[in-house]
C-alpha cells in the first residue's frame, strides 16, 4: 500500500502507460484512415478529371487539399491521361527540384547534377528525365537565380544565386572525371599555375562545393560531393 | 518524485527469490558454456579424424578427446536436471507466495465478516421487539378501525339505503311490500284526516310551479 | 562489416574535418547516422573510443573510424569530436572513459520495450534477475536480447524514474530488478 503522494505516483504512471497506449492506437487508427482517405481522394482525382481541369479554381483548392494531408502532387498526375493540366505537372516538378535543390544545398554547395536529381529522387515518383529536363527549363525561365551548365556532356544544375566562373566550372569538369581535383592534376590538364588552381579551390571549398580531403598520398585533394552518387550507380 | 517513498516494496520472499534465481544464472551460463565446448571439441575431434583418415580412428589422442566429449556431456545433463530442480524450486516459491496471498485474503475476508457478523449480535432482540411493534401496531389499527368505523359503518348503511330509497322511489320493493288486496269488506271506514287544510296545501303547492311558466312566455 | 553502411562511408575526404562550418555540421551528422547504423547491423551495443565494437571486454581491431578499401583513417581529434555530437544529440551515452554506448533507439525506447516484455511475459510483480532478462531464453527473439548489462541498469533506471520498477542489490551490485 502506498500512502500520501506516493500513491499519487504510481497513479500517475499508471495514467501514463494507459495514455501512452492509448495515443499509439489513436495513431494507428488515424494512419489507417488517412491512407483510405489518400486512395480515394486520387481516385477522386482520377474520376473528376475533366472538372478539375476546367475549374482552376478547384484544382488549386484541390491541390492545396492533397498537399496538406500528405499526398505528393505528383502521384495524382498521370501523363497519358492528361490529368489535370499538363502544365501543372511541371509546375509540382519545379517545386520539387527547387526543395531538393535547398534540402542538398549544404552538402554539395549548390550544385547538384541532373542524374542525381533523377536517380536519387524522381525516380520512384516515375518522372522520367525529359520531363525533368523540361521542369528546369520552365525554371530557368523565372531568372530565379536556377542556372543550368554542362561538364562533360553531363548536366548540372547550380542553385546558389553566386555566379560560377568559369574556373569554377573547369574544376568541376574535372571532377567529374576522377570525383576529385587537385593542384598537380589542374597543371597537368589544364596547365594552371599552383597559385590559382589553390585559390579557387580554396574558393569552392569555401562555398561548400567541394570537400577536402588530407589524407591522399601526397597532396591534399579536393572532391566533389556529386561523387557519393556516382560512386553508388557503378 | 521518484524517490524512496515510491519505491515498490521489496519483501524477504523476494531476496531468497533473487539468490534461486542468481544460482540458476549461474547453472544457465554454464550449460551455455559447456554446450559451446562440446561443440568445439567435437569439431575438433571431426577435423583429426579428416586429417588423418587411416588411423584417426585408433589414434589414442582421439579417443581421449572423445572420452572428454562425453564426460562435458554428461556434466552438461547433470547441470540441466539442476537448473530444471532450480526453477522448478523457483516456481514452487512464487506458487507459495501466491498462496500466502491467498491466504492473507481468505484471512482478511474471515476478519470482515466476523466482525460483520458480531454487528448482527443484536438481531435477534431486534427482529423480537420488531414483531412486538408490529403487532402492536395490528393492535392499534383493529381499537382504531372497529371503534370509528365498525359499528358505524351498518348504520351508515342503512342509512345511505333510506336516502337511496327515499330519492329513486323503492320500485322494486313496492310490489313486495304492497299488502295484499283485502276480500273482506272493512268493517269500518279508515278514520280519514280532516280535510280542512288541503285546499291551503294546493294553492302552496301550484304557486310556484305556475311562476316558471310565466317567466318562459316573458321570455 | 561495414559493408552495410551507405556509400558515402566510402568518400574519402569524410576522413578529414572540413573547413567550411556549413559543411562539416553536415559531415559529423553523417558521421552520427553511420555509427548507429554501424552499431544497429552488427548488434553492437558498446564501442570503444577508436571505433571498435567491445564484446564481452574484448574489443576486436576493426574500427570504424578505419576505412581499409579507400585508405582512410579519422584523426583523434575529429573522432573527438564525432562523439561529441553523437552525446550532445543523445545517440550516445558514455560508459566509461574509453567506451560508448550507441542509441540506435533512446533509453525510453528501450525501457518501454523492456516493461513490454514484463507485461507480456507475464512477470509483472516477479523478481527478475538482470541475466535472465538478458540472456534467457524467455527474452530471445526481442531486440534487447543481449544488450550490455549497464545500458539495461539505465534503461531499468528510467523505469525507476517512472514508478514501474525497483532495482535489486546483491553485494552492491545490480543483480535484479522487479516491475509493476
Amino acid at each position: 500500500m502506498r500512502h500520501g503522494l506516493a500513491a499519487f505516483n504510481a497513479e500517475r504512471s499508471e495514467h501514463y502507460e494507459a495514455t501512452a497506449t492509448l495515443l499509439s492506437r489513436q495513431n494507428r487508427e488515424l494512419d489507417l484512415q488517412l491512407n483510405a482517405f489518400q486512395e480515394k481522394l486520387v481516385d477522386f482525382a482520377k474520376d473528376h478529371n475533366s472538372e478539375l481541369k476546367a475549374n482552376p479554381d478547384f484544382r488549386v483548392k484541390f491541390i492545396k487539399m492533397c498537399s496538406s494531408i500528405g499526398i505528393d502532387p505528383i502521384c495524382l498526375f498521370d501523363k497519358e491521361r492528361h490529368l489535370f493540366d499538363v502544365n501543372d505537372y511541371f509546375y509540382e516538378i519545379c517545386v520539387k527540384v527547387i526543395e531538393l535543390c535547398r534540402h542538398t544545398q549544404d552538402l554539395n554547395g549548390g550544385v547538384i547534377s541532373f542524374d542525381e536529381l533523377h536517380k536519387g529522387h524522381f525516380q520512384q515518383l516515375k518522372v522520367d528525365m525529359a520531363d525533368l529536363q523540361k521542369a528546369v527549363e520552365m525554371l530557368e525561365t523565372l531568372d530565379g537565380g536556377l542556372e543550368v551548365f554542362t561538364i562533360k556532356n553531363k548536366k548540372y544544375l547550380r542553385s546558389v544565386p553566386n555566379e560560377l566562373t568559369n574556373d569554377h566550372t573547369k574544376i568541376l569538369e574535372v571532377c567529374s572525371v576522377l570525383g576529385y581535383a587537385s593542384v598537380s592534376l589542374l597543371r597537368i590538364n589544364m596547365d594552371w599555375m599552383p597559385v590559382r588552381s589553390d585559390a579557387v579551390l580554396k574558393e569552392m571549398v569555401a562555398k561548400g562545393m567541394l570537400w577536402v580531403d588530407g589524407q591522399a598520398a601526397g597532396e591534399t585533394i579536393y572532391w566533389d560531393p556529386a561523387w557519393i552518387v556516382r560512386s553508388h550507380d557503378d | 518524485m521518484g524517490q524512496g517513498s515510491s519505491k515498490i516494496e521489496v519483501t524477504k520472499a523476494d531476496k531468497a527469490i533473487l539468490q534461486l534465481k542468481i544460482s540458476k544464472d549461474e547453472l544457465h551460463r554454464y550449460t551455455k558454456r559447456t554446450e559451446t565446448l562440446i561443440f568445439n571439441e567435437r569439431e575438433k575431434l571431426k577435423r583429426m579424424l579428416r586429417e588423418d583418415t587411416k588411423n584417426g580412428t585408433k589414434s589414442p589422442r582421439a579417443r581421449i578427446l572423445l572420452k572428454k566429449i562425453h564426460y562435458q556431456n554428461h556434466l552438461l545433463e547433470q547441470a540441466a536436471d539442476q537448473l530444471i530442480n532450480l526453477e522448478n524450486l523457483v516456481a514452487t516459491v512464487e506458487f507459495k507466495l501466491v498462496e500466502k496471498q491467498f491466504m492473507v485474503g481468505l484471512q482478511q475476508g474471515k476478519d470482515v465478516l466476523t466482525r460483520l457478523n458480531k454487528e448482527f449480535k443484536g438481531a435477534e432482540d431486534l427482529m423480537d421487539s420488531v414483531a412486538d411493534q408490529i403487532a402492536y401496531q395490528e393492535e392499534i389499527d383493529q381499537v382504531l378501525s372497529s371503534s370509528l368505523i365498525g359499528g358505524f359503518e351498518e348504520e351508515l348503511d342503512r342509512e345511505l339505503q333510506d336516502l337511496d330509497e327515499e330519492v329513486n322511489g323503492s320500485k322494486e320493493e313496492a310490489p313486495v311490500k304492497l299488502p295484499d288486496v283485502p276480500t273482506e269488506h272493512p268493517i269500518a271506514s279508515p278514520e280519514l284526516p280532516s280535510t280542512e287544510h288541503l285546499p291551503e296545501l294546493a294553492s302552496v303547492e301550484n304557486q310556484p310551479q305556475e311562476k316558471p311558466q310565466r317567466e318562459a312566455q316573458f321570455a | 562489416m561495414t559493408d552495410s553502411l551507405p556509400p558515402i562511408y566510402n568518400f574519402p575526404p569524410l576522413y578529414t574535418c572540413q573547413p567550411n562550418v556549413l559543411i562539416r555540421k553536415q559531415q559529423l551528422a553523417t558521421w552520427c547516422d553511420l555509427l548507429l547504423n554501424y552499431a544497429k547491423d552488427n548488434k553492437a551495443w558498446c564501442l570503444n573510443h577508436e571505433g571498435s565494437i567491445l564484446r564481452d571486454s574484448e574489443s576486436s581491431n576493426a574500427s570504424i573510424f578505419k576505412n581499409e578499401t579507400i585508405q582512410r583513417v579519422a584523426p583523434a581529434p575529429f573522432i573527438d569530436q564525432i562523439w561529441k555530437e553523437m552525446v550532445r544529440g543523445q545517440k550516445a551515452v558514455k560508459n566509461s572513459d574509453e567506451a560508448y554506448f550507441i542509441l540506435w533507439r533512446s533509453l525510453e525506447q528501450w525501457s518501454s520495450l523492456v516493461l513490454q516484455w514484463f507485461e507480456t511475459s507475464g512477470k509483472l510483480n516477479q523478481v527478475v534477475t538482470l541475466y535472465e532478462l538478458l540472456e534467457g531464453d524467455e527474452s530471445l527473439g526481442w531486440e534487447f536480447h543481449g544488450m550490455h548489462q549497464t545500458l539495461c541498469e539505465l534503461c531499468l533506471q528510467k523505469l525507476c524514474d517512472r514508478g514501474r520498477a525497483t532495482l535489486l542489490k546483491e553485494q552492491n551490485k545490480i543483480m535484479g530488478v522487479k516491475v509493476l
